[in-house]
Protein backbone atom coordinates (compact mmCIF):
# COMPACT_ATOMS: atom_id res chain seq x y z
CA UNK A 1 0.00 0.00 0.00
CA UNK A 2 2.77 2.50 0.90
CA UNK A 3 4.83 3.53 -1.68
CA UNK A 4 8.52 5.00 -1.28
CA UNK A 5 9.42 7.34 -3.64
CA UNK A 6 13.36 8.39 -4.30
CA UNK A 7 13.84 12.06 -3.14
CA UNK A 8 13.89 14.40 -6.28
CA UNK A 9 11.39 12.12 -8.32
CA UNK A 10 8.45 14.85 -8.08
CA UNK A 11 10.30 18.04 -7.73
CA UNK A 12 8.08 19.61 -9.98
CA UNK A 13 6.33 20.64 -6.78
CA UNK A 14 9.39 22.23 -5.19
CA UNK A 15 8.50 25.42 -6.95
CA UNK A 16 4.51 25.03 -7.28
CA UNK A 17 3.25 28.12 -5.02
CA UNK A 18 0.04 27.16 -4.10
CA UNK A 19 -2.78 29.97 -4.52
CA UNK A 20 -4.30 30.35 -1.53
CA UNK A 21 -6.82 32.92 -0.82
CA UNK A 22 -9.71 32.81 1.64
CA UNK A 23 -7.70 29.51 3.04
CA UNK A 24 -9.21 27.36 5.44
CA UNK A 25 -6.89 26.26 8.21
CA UNK A 26 -7.47 23.98 10.88
CA UNK A 27 -4.64 24.11 13.40
CA UNK A 28 -3.82 22.12 16.05
CA UNK A 29 -2.72 24.68 19.15
CA UNK A 30 -0.69 23.99 21.73
CA UNK A 31 -2.22 22.50 25.02
CA UNK A 32 -0.92 25.60 27.04
CA UNK A 33 -3.42 27.53 25.90
CA UNK A 34 -4.75 30.76 27.79
CA UNK A 35 -8.51 30.15 28.27
CA UNK A 36 -11.21 32.37 29.25
CA UNK A 37 -13.32 29.09 29.90
CA UNK A 38 -14.85 28.86 33.40
CA UNK A 39 -13.18 26.21 35.28
CA UNK A 40 -15.11 23.38 37.28
CA UNK A 41 -13.77 24.10 40.47
CA UNK A 42 -16.83 25.04 42.20
CA UNK A 43 -18.03 22.79 45.40
CA UNK A 44 -20.86 21.16 43.54
CA UNK A 45 -18.98 21.61 40.06
CA UNK A 46 -18.61 18.09 38.62
CA UNK A 47 -15.31 16.26 38.74
CA UNK A 48 -13.18 13.38 38.17
CA UNK A 49 -9.97 13.46 40.30
CA UNK A 50 -7.92 11.77 42.69
CA UNK A 51 -6.41 15.03 44.21
CA UNK A 52 -7.71 17.28 46.97
CA UNK A 53 -7.32 21.02 47.40
CA UNK A 54 -7.14 22.77 50.54
CA UNK A 55 -9.87 25.20 51.16
CA UNK A 56 -8.70 25.91 54.86
CA UNK A 57 -6.53 24.54 57.78
CA UNK A 58 -8.72 21.83 58.05
CA UNK A 59 -10.87 21.47 54.87
CA UNK A 60 -10.31 20.37 51.49
CA UNK A 61 -12.10 20.18 47.86
CA UNK A 62 -12.45 16.77 47.23
CA UNK A 63 -14.07 14.63 44.65
CA UNK A 64 -17.04 12.14 45.90
CA UNK A 65 -19.14 10.54 43.65
CA UNK A 66 -18.23 12.84 40.51
CA UNK A 67 -19.41 15.91 42.32
CA UNK A 68 -16.74 18.22 44.09
CA UNK A 69 -17.36 18.25 47.74
CA UNK A 70 -16.16 19.90 51.17
CA UNK A 71 -14.23 17.68 53.77
CA UNK A 72 -12.92 17.95 56.64
CA UNK A 73 -9.54 16.79 57.05
CA UNK A 74 -10.30 15.26 60.46
CA UNK A 75 -13.00 12.52 58.17
CA UNK A 76 -10.25 12.16 55.49
CA UNK A 77 -7.50 10.89 57.77
CA UNK A 78 -9.64 8.83 59.54
CA UNK A 79 -10.17 7.01 56.68
CA UNK A 80 -6.71 6.18 56.94
CA UNK A 81 -6.89 4.14 60.20
CA UNK A 82 -6.66 4.73 63.77
CA UNK A 83 -3.09 5.62 63.61
CA UNK A 84 -3.38 8.75 61.94
CA UNK A 85 -4.65 12.40 62.81
CA UNK A 86 -5.46 15.76 61.30
CA UNK A 87 -2.13 17.82 61.35
CA UNK A 88 -3.49 21.00 58.74
CA UNK A 89 -3.58 21.41 54.99
CA UNK A 90 -0.73 21.42 52.39
CA UNK A 91 -2.47 21.35 49.08
CA UNK A 92 -4.16 18.06 50.83
CA UNK A 93 -4.61 17.64 54.47
CA UNK A 94 -2.33 16.28 56.32
CA UNK A 95 -2.39 13.15 58.67
CA UNK A 96 0.48 12.54 60.96
CA UNK A 97 0.90 9.28 62.70
CA UNK A 98 -0.78 9.58 66.58
CA UNK A 99 2.78 7.98 68.02
CA UNK A 100 5.47 9.30 66.03
CA UNK A 101 7.97 7.15 67.49
CA UNK A 102 5.60 4.14 66.16
CA UNK A 103 6.05 2.29 62.77
CA UNK A 104 3.57 2.94 59.69
CA UNK A 105 1.12 1.01 59.12
CA UNK A 106 1.17 -1.28 56.03
CA UNK A 107 5.07 -0.82 56.15
CA UNK A 108 7.30 -3.62 56.62
CA UNK A 109 10.21 -4.09 58.27
CA UNK A 110 13.00 -7.20 58.25
CA UNK A 111 13.24 -8.28 62.18
CA UNK A 112 15.85 -10.89 61.69
CA UNK A 113 16.84 -13.12 58.45
CA UNK A 114 13.65 -15.05 58.12
CA UNK A 115 11.21 -12.80 59.79
CA UNK A 116 9.71 -9.71 58.33
CA UNK A 117 7.12 -7.75 60.37
CA UNK A 118 4.47 -5.57 58.88
CA UNK A 119 3.17 -2.41 61.15
CA UNK A 120 -0.74 -2.95 61.39
CA UNK A 121 -3.03 0.05 61.63
CA UNK A 122 -2.78 0.03 65.04
CA UNK A 123 0.84 1.28 64.66
CA UNK A 124 1.79 -2.27 66.09
CA UNK A 125 4.44 -5.04 64.35
CA UNK A 126 3.09 -8.02 63.04
CA UNK A 127 5.70 -10.24 62.81
CA UNK A 128 5.63 -13.24 60.05
CA UNK A 129 7.94 -16.05 59.05
CA UNK A 130 9.35 -16.09 55.66
CA UNK A 131 9.47 -19.70 55.17
CA UNK A 132 6.02 -19.57 55.63
CA UNK A 133 4.77 -16.84 53.18
CA UNK A 134 7.36 -18.68 50.25
CA UNK A 135 5.56 -21.81 51.56
CA UNK A 136 2.07 -19.81 50.46
CA UNK A 137 3.59 -18.93 47.27
CA UNK A 138 4.73 -22.47 46.70
CA UNK A 139 8.53 -21.50 46.53
CA UNK A 140 11.56 -21.84 48.71
CA UNK A 141 12.82 -18.88 51.69
CA UNK A 142 15.90 -16.86 50.54
CA UNK A 143 15.75 -14.41 53.43
CA UNK A 144 13.90 -11.11 54.09
CA UNK A 145 16.13 -8.71 52.19
CA UNK A 146 16.13 -4.42 52.21
CA UNK A 147 16.50 -3.42 48.88
CA UNK A 148 18.39 0.34 47.68
CA UNK A 149 15.06 2.03 47.75
CA UNK A 150 14.55 0.88 51.59
CA UNK A 151 11.65 -1.77 51.04
CA UNK A 152 11.57 -4.90 53.18
CA UNK A 153 10.65 -8.27 51.65
CA UNK A 154 10.33 -11.58 51.71
CA UNK A 155 12.31 -13.03 48.96
CA UNK A 156 11.70 -16.27 47.86
CA UNK A 157 13.18 -18.96 45.15
CA UNK A 158 11.85 -21.33 42.71
CA UNK A 159 15.52 -23.30 43.20
CA UNK A 160 14.50 -27.09 44.97
CA UNK A 161 10.58 -26.27 44.60
CA UNK A 162 8.39 -29.01 42.50
CA UNK A 163 8.42 -28.76 38.57
CA UNK A 164 6.84 -30.22 35.55
CA UNK A 165 9.80 -33.34 34.14
CA UNK A 166 8.53 -31.77 30.97
CA UNK A 167 9.26 -27.78 31.62
CA UNK A 168 12.26 -26.03 29.24
CA UNK A 169 15.39 -25.03 30.97
CA UNK A 170 15.26 -20.99 31.30
CA UNK A 171 17.77 -18.65 32.63
CA UNK A 172 17.62 -17.75 36.00
CA UNK A 173 20.09 -14.15 35.12
CA UNK A 174 22.70 -13.89 33.37
CA UNK A 175 24.65 -16.41 34.42
CA UNK A 176 22.34 -19.36 35.55
CA UNK A 177 20.28 -22.18 33.91
CA UNK A 178 17.28 -23.45 35.79
CA UNK A 179 16.35 -27.09 34.25
CA UNK A 180 13.86 -29.00 36.21
CA UNK A 181 15.70 -32.17 37.21
CA UNK A 182 14.22 -35.32 38.37
CA UNK A 183 11.15 -33.26 39.13
CA UNK A 184 13.08 -30.42 41.01
CA UNK A 185 14.29 -27.06 39.64
CA UNK A 186 17.59 -27.10 39.63
CA UNK A 187 20.29 -24.42 39.29
CA UNK A 188 23.36 -24.69 38.02
CA UNK A 189 25.96 -21.34 37.06
CA UNK A 190 27.07 -21.42 33.53
CA UNK A 191 30.82 -21.35 34.16
CA UNK A 192 30.19 -24.96 36.15
CA UNK A 193 28.52 -26.14 33.25
CA UNK A 194 31.08 -25.00 30.34
CA UNK A 195 34.28 -25.71 32.73
CA UNK A 196 34.61 -21.66 31.86
CA UNK A 197 32.99 -18.36 32.14
CA UNK A 198 29.84 -18.15 30.63
CA UNK A 199 26.52 -16.67 30.12
CA UNK A 200 23.02 -17.78 30.03
CA UNK A 201 21.47 -17.45 26.63
CA UNK A 202 17.85 -17.22 26.92
CA UNK A 203 17.35 -16.59 23.29
CA UNK A 204 17.76 -20.24 22.23
CA UNK A 205 15.28 -22.42 22.43
CA UNK A 206 15.61 -24.32 24.56
CA UNK A 207 17.42 -21.27 27.20
CA UNK A 208 20.46 -22.64 27.32
CA UNK A 209 24.54 -22.00 28.65
CA UNK A 210 26.88 -19.93 26.28
CA UNK A 211 29.67 -22.29 26.28
CA UNK B 1 8.35 10.72 19.66
CA UNK B 2 5.62 10.84 22.42
CA UNK B 3 7.83 12.66 24.48
CA UNK B 4 8.86 14.96 22.23
CA UNK B 5 5.57 16.45 21.93
CA UNK B 6 4.73 16.71 25.46
CA UNK B 7 7.99 19.23 25.36
CA UNK B 8 6.62 20.79 22.22
CA UNK B 9 3.66 21.47 23.85
CA UNK B 10 4.95 22.89 26.96
CA UNK B 11 7.07 25.33 24.85
CA UNK B 12 4.76 26.69 22.71
CA UNK B 13 2.10 29.66 22.53
CA UNK B 14 -0.88 30.44 20.78
CA UNK B 15 -1.26 33.18 18.43
CA UNK B 16 -3.70 34.08 15.47
CA UNK B 17 -3.73 31.82 12.20
CA UNK B 18 -1.84 32.90 9.05
CA UNK B 19 -4.11 34.24 6.18
CA UNK B 20 -1.88 32.44 3.45
CA UNK B 21 1.25 30.80 3.32
CA UNK B 22 3.67 29.73 0.35
CA UNK B 23 4.60 26.08 -0.55
CA UNK B 24 7.55 24.77 1.22
CA UNK B 25 9.25 23.69 -2.05
CA UNK B 26 10.02 20.35 -0.11
CA UNK B 27 10.44 17.08 -3.04
CA UNK B 28 7.64 14.59 -2.26
CA UNK B 29 9.27 11.51 -0.72
CA UNK B 30 6.70 8.95 0.01
CA UNK B 31 3.52 8.58 -1.17
CA UNK B 32 0.69 6.49 -0.40
CA UNK B 33 -2.94 5.59 -1.07
CA UNK B 34 -4.29 8.99 -0.18
CA UNK B 35 -1.14 11.33 0.70
CA UNK B 36 1.86 12.91 -1.03
CA UNK B 37 4.23 13.13 1.81
CA UNK B 38 7.43 15.95 1.70
CA UNK B 39 9.25 15.66 4.93
CA UNK B 40 12.04 18.30 6.12
CA UNK B 41 13.68 15.38 8.58
CA UNK B 42 16.87 14.13 10.26
CA UNK B 43 15.40 11.06 9.72
CA UNK B 44 13.17 8.30 7.25
CA UNK B 45 9.82 7.75 7.39
CA UNK B 46 9.75 4.33 7.60
CA UNK B 47 6.96 1.50 6.16
CA UNK B 48 5.47 1.31 9.09
CA UNK B 49 4.81 5.07 9.78
CA UNK B 50 3.23 5.62 5.95
CA UNK B 51 0.21 2.39 7.08
CA UNK B 52 0.10 4.36 10.57
CA UNK B 53 -1.19 7.23 8.48
CA UNK B 54 -3.40 5.29 5.97
CA UNK B 55 -5.08 3.23 9.16
CA UNK B 56 -5.71 6.51 10.47
CA UNK B 57 -7.75 7.64 7.12
CA UNK B 58 -9.49 4.21 7.09
CA UNK B 59 -10.93 4.83 10.38
CA UNK B 60 -12.17 7.92 9.47
CA UNK B 61 -14.02 6.72 6.44
CA UNK B 62 -15.06 3.35 8.34
CA UNK B 63 -16.22 5.16 11.33
CA UNK B 64 -17.48 8.22 10.64
CA UNK B 65 -18.40 7.96 6.67
CA UNK B 66 -16.03 10.62 6.05
CA UNK B 67 -13.20 10.48 3.21
CA UNK B 68 -10.68 12.37 1.30
CA UNK B 69 -12.04 13.01 -1.88
CA UNK B 70 -8.40 13.97 -3.31
CA UNK B 71 -5.22 13.21 -2.43
CA UNK B 72 -3.74 15.50 -0.32
CA UNK B 73 -0.15 16.75 0.29
CA UNK B 74 1.38 16.38 3.87
CA UNK B 75 4.52 18.96 4.95
CA UNK B 76 6.49 17.65 7.39
CA UNK B 77 8.94 19.50 9.61
CA UNK B 78 10.69 17.94 12.92
CA UNK B 79 9.33 19.38 15.69
CA UNK B 80 13.28 21.57 16.06
CA UNK B 81 12.44 23.06 12.39
CA UNK B 82 8.84 23.78 12.72
CA UNK B 83 9.81 26.14 15.63
CA UNK B 84 11.32 28.25 12.94
CA UNK B 85 8.99 27.83 10.38
CA UNK B 86 5.86 26.47 11.95
CA UNK B 87 4.60 30.34 11.80
CA UNK B 88 5.13 30.87 8.20
CA UNK B 89 2.16 28.23 7.51
CA UNK B 90 -0.07 27.95 10.42
CA UNK B 91 0.47 30.89 12.52
CA UNK B 92 3.00 31.06 15.88
CA UNK B 93 1.86 28.94 18.50
CA UNK B 94 0.24 26.05 16.51
CA UNK B 95 2.30 22.31 15.75
CA UNK B 96 0.35 22.38 12.67
CA UNK B 97 -2.75 23.08 10.45
CA UNK B 98 -4.93 21.77 7.43
CA UNK B 99 -5.89 23.59 4.44
CA UNK B 100 -9.09 21.82 3.14
CA UNK B 101 -9.18 24.89 -0.01
CA UNK B 102 -5.55 23.84 -0.80
CA UNK B 103 -5.77 19.88 -0.08
CA UNK B 104 -2.68 20.32 2.03
CA UNK B 105 -1.11 19.64 5.28
CA UNK B 106 1.88 21.68 7.42
CA UNK B 107 2.60 20.22 9.91
CA UNK B 108 5.46 19.46 12.87
CA UNK B 109 6.22 15.51 12.71
CA UNK B 110 4.67 15.50 16.35
CA UNK B 111 1.34 16.67 15.21
CA UNK B 112 1.03 14.50 11.64
CA UNK B 113 -1.70 12.24 13.12
CA UNK B 114 -4.00 14.98 14.60
CA UNK B 115 -4.15 16.26 11.18
CA UNK B 116 -4.76 13.58 9.15
CA UNK B 117 -8.16 13.53 11.07
CA UNK B 118 -8.96 17.11 9.94
CA UNK B 119 -7.38 16.28 6.53
CA UNK B 120 -9.84 12.87 6.75
CA UNK B 121 -12.77 14.72 8.19
CA UNK B 122 -12.84 17.74 4.72
CA UNK B 123 -16.23 19.84 6.16
CA UNK B 124 -14.34 23.44 6.32
CA UNK B 125 -16.89 25.02 8.82
CA UNK B 126 -17.60 22.17 11.13
CA UNK B 127 -17.74 23.95 14.66
CA UNK B 128 -14.26 24.06 16.14
CA UNK B 129 -15.59 21.98 19.19
CA UNK B 130 -16.19 18.79 17.69
CA UNK B 131 -13.44 18.94 14.67
CA UNK B 132 -10.51 19.40 17.34
CA UNK B 133 -12.24 16.36 19.57
CA UNK B 134 -12.14 14.22 16.66
CA UNK B 135 -8.63 15.15 15.38
CA UNK B 136 -7.35 14.35 19.27
CA UNK B 137 -9.62 11.18 19.18
CA UNK B 138 -9.51 9.47 15.86
CA UNK B 139 -5.58 10.31 16.07
CA UNK B 140 -5.46 7.72 18.55
CA UNK B 141 -4.97 10.26 21.82
CA UNK B 142 -6.11 8.97 24.84
CA UNK B 143 -8.97 11.55 26.78
CA UNK B 144 -9.68 12.53 30.17
CA UNK B 145 -12.26 14.07 32.05
CA UNK B 146 -11.81 18.09 31.17
CA UNK B 147 -11.41 21.09 33.47
CA UNK B 148 -14.32 23.02 31.82
CA UNK B 149 -18.02 22.08 31.16
CA UNK B 150 -18.03 21.44 27.39
CA UNK B 151 -21.43 23.79 26.69
CA UNK B 152 -19.25 26.50 27.70
CA UNK B 153 -16.55 25.42 25.05
CA UNK B 154 -19.08 24.69 22.48
CA UNK B 155 -18.93 28.11 20.38
CA UNK B 156 -15.56 29.06 21.18
CA UNK B 157 -12.30 29.04 18.33
CA UNK B 158 -10.01 26.22 18.63
CA UNK B 159 -7.93 28.47 20.04
CA UNK B 160 -9.95 30.01 22.80
CA UNK B 161 -11.75 26.56 23.66
CA UNK B 162 -8.63 24.77 24.94
CA UNK B 163 -8.64 21.04 24.44
CA UNK B 164 -9.43 18.46 27.27
CA UNK B 165 -13.23 19.03 27.20
CA UNK B 166 -13.75 18.64 23.57
CA UNK B 167 -11.70 15.51 23.23
CA UNK B 168 -13.37 13.56 26.33
CA UNK B 169 -16.94 14.82 25.16
CA UNK B 170 -16.30 13.28 21.65
CA UNK B 171 -14.69 10.24 23.08
CA UNK B 172 -17.92 10.04 25.37
CA UNK B 173 -20.30 10.07 22.07
CA UNK B 174 -18.50 7.36 20.33
CA UNK B 175 -18.86 5.25 23.42
CA UNK B 176 -22.00 5.99 24.13
CA UNK B 177 -23.91 5.65 20.89
CA UNK B 178 -21.49 5.10 18.62
CA UNK B 179 -19.33 6.17 15.81
CA UNK B 180 -21.99 6.47 12.80
CA UNK B 181 -23.69 9.22 14.81
CA UNK B 182 -20.95 11.15 15.21
CA UNK B 183 -20.35 10.88 11.78
CA UNK B 184 -23.54 12.27 11.14
CA UNK B 185 -22.84 14.90 13.48
CA UNK B 186 -19.70 16.07 11.77
CA UNK B 187 -22.16 16.00 8.38
CA UNK B 188 -23.88 19.34 9.97
CA UNK B 189 -20.79 21.17 10.37
CA UNK B 190 -21.01 24.74 11.52
CA UNK B 191 -24.35 23.53 12.50
CA UNK B 192 -23.11 20.66 15.00
CA UNK B 193 -23.90 21.98 18.02
CA UNK B 194 -27.18 23.79 17.51
CA UNK B 195 -28.58 20.88 15.70
CA UNK B 196 -26.89 18.40 18.29
CA UNK B 197 -30.60 17.18 19.07
CA UNK B 198 -31.09 16.37 15.79
CA UNK B 199 -28.84 13.34 15.55
CA UNK B 200 -29.50 12.45 19.31
CA UNK B 201 -32.61 12.84 20.54
CA UNK B 202 -31.33 15.02 22.96
CA UNK B 203 -30.21 18.88 23.35
CA UNK B 204 -26.73 19.39 23.97
CA UNK B 205 -27.55 20.67 27.42
CA UNK B 206 -29.06 17.47 28.41
CA UNK B 207 -26.41 15.42 26.89
CA UNK B 208 -23.81 17.41 29.07
CA UNK B 209 -26.20 16.65 32.34
CA UNK B 210 -25.74 12.92 31.00
CA UNK B 211 -22.17 13.37 30.62
CA UNK B 212 -21.47 14.75 33.90
CA UNK B 213 -23.43 11.99 35.57
CA UNK B 214 -21.93 8.83 33.63
CA UNK B 215 -18.78 9.89 32.04
CA UNK B 216 -15.52 7.84 33.39
CA UNK B 217 -12.03 9.39 34.13
CA UNK B 218 -10.60 8.29 31.38
CA UNK B 219 -10.60 6.32 27.49
CA UNK B 220 -7.85 4.70 25.96
CA UNK B 221 -6.52 6.29 22.85
CA UNK B 222 -8.00 3.59 19.92
CA UNK B 223 -4.33 2.85 18.93
CA UNK B 224 -3.37 1.67 22.79
CA UNK B 225 -1.71 -1.77 22.57
CA UNK B 226 -2.46 -2.63 19.04
CA UNK B 227 1.04 -4.46 18.14
CA UNK B 228 0.27 -7.68 17.05
CA UNK B 229 0.43 -10.66 19.49
CA UNK B 230 3.55 -12.73 20.43
CA UNK B 231 3.48 -16.24 20.35
CA UNK B 232 3.09 -17.71 23.84
CA UNK B 233 5.03 -20.85 23.61
CA UNK B 234 3.03 -22.39 26.61
CA UNK B 235 1.67 -20.47 30.42
CA UNK B 236 5.47 -22.34 31.73
CA UNK B 237 7.62 -21.16 29.01
CA UNK B 238 6.76 -17.65 27.81
CA UNK B 239 7.39 -15.75 25.03
CA UNK B 240 10.07 -15.94 22.82
CA UNK B 241 10.79 -13.72 19.58
CA UNK B 242 12.83 -12.43 16.93
CA UNK B 243 11.77 -9.23 15.33
CA UNK B 244 12.87 -7.79 12.36
CA UNK B 245 13.94 -3.98 12.09
CA UNK B 246 13.52 -2.94 8.29
CA UNK B 247 12.67 0.75 7.83
CA UNK B 248 11.43 0.35 4.63
CA UNK B 249 9.67 -2.59 4.33
CA UNK B 250 8.48 -3.39 7.51
CA UNK B 251 4.57 -2.40 7.78
CA UNK B 252 5.12 -2.69 11.75
CA UNK B 253 8.74 -0.67 12.30
CA UNK B 254 7.95 2.89 13.21
CA UNK B 255 10.39 5.86 13.82
CA UNK B 256 11.33 7.08 17.09
CA UNK B 257 13.58 9.83 18.15
CA UNK B 258 16.71 8.31 16.90
CA UNK B 259 16.11 5.45 16.46
CA UNK B 260 13.17 2.32 15.21
CA UNK B 261 10.23 1.06 16.96
CA UNK B 262 8.09 -2.28 16.79
CA UNK B 263 5.63 -2.90 19.51
CA UNK B 264 4.01 -6.28 20.52
CA UNK B 265 1.37 -6.97 22.73
CA UNK B 266 1.30 -10.29 25.17
CA UNK B 267 -1.33 -11.52 27.77
CA UNK B 268 0.29 -12.21 31.43
CA UNK B 269 -1.53 -15.12 32.71
CA UNK B 270 -0.80 -14.50 36.50
CA UNK B 271 0.23 -11.62 38.14
CA UNK B 272 3.86 -11.97 39.05
CA UNK B 273 7.58 -11.27 38.34
CA UNK B 274 8.56 -12.15 35.04
CA UNK B 275 12.31 -12.21 33.33
CA UNK B 276 12.98 -10.12 30.29
CA UNK B 277 15.52 -9.91 27.84
CA UNK B 278 16.17 -8.75 24.38
CA UNK B 279 19.14 -7.57 22.67
CA UNK B 280 17.19 -4.39 21.57
CA UNK B 281 18.79 -1.04 22.94
CA UNK B 282 15.67 -0.86 25.00
CA UNK B 283 12.69 -1.40 25.81
CA UNK B 284 9.35 0.25 27.23
CA UNK B 285 6.47 -1.72 28.57
CA UNK B 286 2.94 -0.88 29.79
CA UNK B 287 0.01 -2.62 30.68
CA UNK B 288 -2.39 -2.25 28.67
CA UNK B 289 -6.02 -0.49 29.79
CA UNK B 290 -9.00 -2.54 28.82
CA UNK B 291 -11.87 0.03 28.62
CA UNK B 292 -13.02 3.07 30.06
CA UNK B 293 -10.58 3.98 33.41
CA UNK B 294 -13.66 4.79 35.81
CA UNK B 295 -11.44 5.74 38.50
CA UNK B 296 -9.52 8.91 38.86
CA UNK B 297 -5.48 7.98 38.80
CA UNK B 298 -2.85 9.63 41.03
CA UNK B 299 0.32 9.69 39.58
CA UNK B 300 2.07 8.01 41.93
CA UNK B 301 -0.14 4.96 42.26
CA UNK B 302 2.66 2.51 40.99
CA UNK B 303 5.54 1.82 41.95
CA UNK B 304 8.74 2.82 39.89
CA UNK B 305 9.42 -1.27 39.69
CA UNK B 306 5.68 -2.37 38.76
CA UNK B 307 5.05 -1.95 34.78
CA UNK B 308 3.15 1.49 34.98
CA UNK B 309 -0.38 1.16 32.97
CA UNK B 310 -0.76 2.90 29.41
CA UNK B 311 -3.24 5.48 31.53
CA UNK B 312 -0.65 6.22 34.31
CA UNK B 313 0.32 9.58 31.69
CA UNK B 314 -1.35 12.03 30.09
CA UNK B 315 -1.08 13.48 27.39
CA UNK B 316 1.31 10.76 26.10
CA UNK B 317 0.57 7.38 27.05
CA UNK B 318 3.01 5.95 30.07
CA UNK B 319 5.07 3.44 30.31
CA UNK B 320 8.01 1.90 31.81
CA UNK B 321 11.76 2.66 30.41
CA UNK B 322 14.50 -0.28 30.56
CA UNK B 323 17.62 -0.97 28.82
CA UNK B 324 20.93 -2.62 30.00
CA UNK B 325 20.23 -5.32 31.71
CA UNK B 326 20.41 -8.53 30.08
CA UNK B 327 18.11 -9.98 32.25
CA UNK B 328 15.51 -7.79 34.36
CA UNK B 329 12.90 -9.02 36.40
CA UNK B 330 9.42 -7.47 36.81
CA UNK B 331 6.88 -7.82 38.58
CA UNK B 332 3.71 -7.72 36.06
CA UNK B 333 -0.10 -7.65 37.01
CA UNK B 334 -2.20 -9.91 34.66
CA UNK B 335 -3.62 -9.03 31.78
CA UNK B 336 -2.45 -7.66 28.54
CA UNK B 337 0.85 -5.95 27.97
CA UNK B 338 2.70 -3.83 25.58
CA UNK B 339 6.06 -4.12 24.85
CA UNK B 340 8.36 -1.53 22.40
CA UNK B 341 11.33 -2.94 21.40
CA UNK B 342 13.73 -0.04 20.21
CA UNK B 343 17.18 0.37 17.96
CA UNK B 344 19.38 2.89 17.62
CA UNK B 345 19.68 3.86 14.17
CA UNK B 346 17.56 3.53 11.02
CA UNK B 347 19.31 0.43 9.30
CA UNK B 348 17.80 -3.00 9.07
CA UNK B 349 18.18 -5.02 12.27
CA UNK B 350 16.73 -8.24 14.17
CA UNK B 351 16.28 -8.66 17.86
CA UNK B 352 15.32 -11.40 19.90
CA UNK B 353 13.27 -10.82 22.67
CA UNK B 354 12.16 -13.90 25.74
CA UNK B 355 9.98 -13.43 28.86
CA UNK B 356 9.32 -16.20 31.24
CA UNK B 357 8.03 -16.48 34.59
CA UNK B 358 11.17 -15.49 36.97
CA UNK B 359 12.92 -18.26 39.00
CA UNK B 360 15.55 -16.73 40.87
CA UNK B 361 15.16 -14.89 43.99
CA UNK B 362 12.52 -12.17 43.94
CA UNK B 363 10.30 -10.24 46.80
CA UNK B 364 7.57 -11.65 47.83
CA UNK B 365 3.96 -9.91 49.28
CA UNK B 366 2.17 -11.43 52.10
CA UNK B 367 -0.95 -12.81 51.10
CA UNK B 368 -3.68 -11.35 53.14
Amino acid sequence: MARRIQPGRLGVTQNLLIPLILITLITLITACTESELPLLDQLGDPCRSAYDKCLTDDTVRSCEAGVWVERDCASVCAELGPAYAPAGCDRECVCELVDPSGCTPSEATCVDEGTIAVCDEGQVLQPNSCSQICADAALHEVGCLTDVAGESACWCTSEGTGCEPSTTPQCVDQDTLGSCEGGIWTFVECSTICGAPAACDPFRLPAACGC
Amino acid sequence: MQRHQRHMRGLSMVSLLAACEPSPGLPISYETEHLRIGADLEHPLCAGDLVAFEQIIRRVDEELGLSMTSKVDVWIWSDEAWMVVGKEYCGPGTLGCTSYRGNVIYTSVSAVEHELVHAATPIPRLTPFFAEGLADVYSGEQARFGHSAPADALELSAIAMGRGASTHFVMWLRETWGSTKLGELARLGKMAGSRFEDVYGLSFAEAQTLYFAEAPWGYPGLDTCSGAPLDLEDEFSGWQAEVPFDCETGQDVRVYGIGLMVQRTFVIPVAGHYSVSTDADAILLSRCATGPIEEPLRSDAFSDDDVPPTYGGYPSEEFGFYMGDPVRDLYFEAGKHQISLLVMGYEPDAVNLSIWPSLGPRPVEMEH
